[in-house]
């Protein structure tokens, strides 16, 4: 699986959210995205589920947050 | 290419607008009533006193705060208001009536017309809360966020009751001070300044690239401002005005502990930048905290500090707060709006000029700093008056601006069949 990072965590809003779902609309089958952004997108979670994909939070602390996505029945690696 | 955003929460962005355009009226509306009837107010007990600073609480505070929460509710928590168009139209309609009638009945000492406006305010305010706060309870996540609204819905419902008690109490059937005193203490400290710090809590690192607020202060300090609130109520009831005195201390301290870690997030900023909302907020904070100070300690003074305490905590606090919200949510709703009909070239930046904004807010700076030179004779407060004038009048336009830009947009996309 080809691993793509996207750093949000220095942008001011909205910026964030059109990077992330820029970066799902361009997400292959092939491809798992790690997000980082300084705190929890509310938002991405609604268009995550409204392009069928999947994510896992891998970490959500106070200034700190990481998730990885990925288009669904592909496995996770 | 950006494909929009899924917004099916969110409300149709007229809502929001008309409460923030409506709130704008009211405050050109409050700087004429400032000229004509501020001269003469000597106590925050004249009619005069009470008529204006309900058209700024009631008038702007309210008009914009009920319209972000129609709107940021949805957006923050994911949850949207049931048949949110007819419930923001009958609120609208029972505000703007009640309020209306509320202040006309005030500046022209008609009782029938108060009740009638204070019955008005009532159901729009207890209905308000009510479906607030079970629209806040149908998150599946109740994290700080949550839990920080619904303790301000909550004391917007009592705090409403209390108001109105008071209201009847003018015709003598309670002592008014005493319960128009537990009133202001729940409006101030519980719908207020809950509001305030539960959408800072967010609007903060979302816009300005800052920390987040410590944990701490997120998920506990509501929850000890509830706890002094009702220890207020019971005393100030019960009459024991030394524990008063005690909580009135304890709950300004709250506020500067709130302002303290404010100023310090934003300071520490990773994208520092000239920015008006942030030069707001700075302002903001430190007037809310010269407010916190004189009121915690108020009852020490032989002068009645209660107008400079209005002054700093309505006009120099939440007014300075609001208006720098203003010009990060109108932007963004208007952005937001935009993308989810699928217009995509517009921008944030574009909303509202940032000149226009300086203006506006210099404005009022300078008739803040107008305002304080009051004590040196009546004259300054039609100046102050006036400059205000200027600036609510600019604020008002620079939102009408907001949505007019939205329309040329959408009128665009229309007419080239997109």
């Amino acid at each position: 699986m080809k691993e793509i990072f996207l750093d949000v965590s220095e942008l001011e809003a909205p910026k964030p959210l059109i990077e992330a779902v820029l970066a799902l609309e361009q997400l292959q089958e092939n491809e798992v995205l790690f997000f980082k952004h300084r705190m929890n997108p509310r938002h991405l979670f609604g268009e995550i589920a409204a392009r069928h994909m999947e994510y896992e939070v891998l970490k959500d602390e106070p200034g700190d947050f990481l998730m990885k996505i990925w288009r669904k029945n592909v496995s996770r690696s | 290419m950006f494909q929009g955003l899924s917004l099916e929460q969110a409300p149709p962005y007229a809502i929001p607008l008309r409460f923030y355009i409506t709130g704008g009226v009211y405050l050109v509306v409050l700087s004429v009533l400032t000229a004509l009837f501020g001269t003469q107010i000597q106590t925050r007990y004249e009619y005069e006193a009470i008529a204006l600073t309900h058209v700024l609480t009631i008038g702007f505070f309210s008009h914009i705060m009920i319209g972000s929460m129609f709107q940021m509710l949805p957006v923050m928590l994911g949850i949207p208001y049931k048949n949110v168009v007819t419930n923001a139209n009958l609120i609208y309609g029972l505000l703007n009536l009640g309020a209306v009638l509320f202040v006309g009945g005030f500046l022209s000492e008609t009782t029938l017309s108060m009740h009638l406006g204070g019955s008005m305010l009532l159901g729009a305010f207890l209905y308000f809360a009510y479906l607030s706060f079970n629209t806040v309870f149908q998150s599946q996540e109740k994290d700080f966020l949550v839990q920080n609204f619904a303790a301000s819905f909550a004391l917007l419902f009592v705090a409403t009751v209390f108001g109105f008690i008071a209201l009847i109490g003018h015709s003598g059937f309670v002592d008014t001070v005493r319960f128009g005193e537990i009133h202001i203490a729940l409006m101030l400290f519980g719908w207020v300044f809950l509001l305030i710090d539960a959408v800072s809590y967010r609007i903060i690192p979302m816009f300005f690239v800052a920390n987040e607020f410590p944990k701490l202060l997120k998920e506990h300090l509501y929850k000890l401002i509830l706890l002094l609130l009702l220890g207020f109520v019971f005393f100030r009831l019960d009459e024991n005005l030394h524990l008063v005195s005690v909580l009135k201390i304890l709950l300004a301290l709250c506020v500067m502990v709130f302002a303290f870690f404010s100023i310090k997030i934003l300071k520490n900023r990773k994208r520092a930048r000239s920015d008006i909302s942030v030069t707001l907020w700075y302002f903001s904070m430190l007037n809310l905290s010269v407010a916190a100070s004189l009121f915690g300690v108020d009852d020490f003074f032989k002068t009645d500090v209660a107008l400079a305490v209005g002054f700093f905590a309505f006009f120099g606090g939440i007014y300075a707060l609001i208006n720098a919200m203003l010009y990060k949510i109108v932007p963004f709703l208007t952005w937001f709006h935009l993308s989810s009909s699928m217009v995509f070239e517009a921008e944030m930046s574009e909303v509202i000029q940032r000149k226009r904004m300086q203006w506006q807010v210099w404005f009022y700076f300078a008739s803040y700093a107008t305002f304080l030179l009051t004590p040196f004779g009546s004259f300054f407060v039609v100046v102050a008056s006036i400059l205000f004038f200027l600036s609510s009048s600019m604020l008002l336009s620079n939102i009408v601006g907001g949505y007019g830009y939205y329309k040329e947009y959408i009128k665009k996309k229309v007419d080239l069949g997109v």
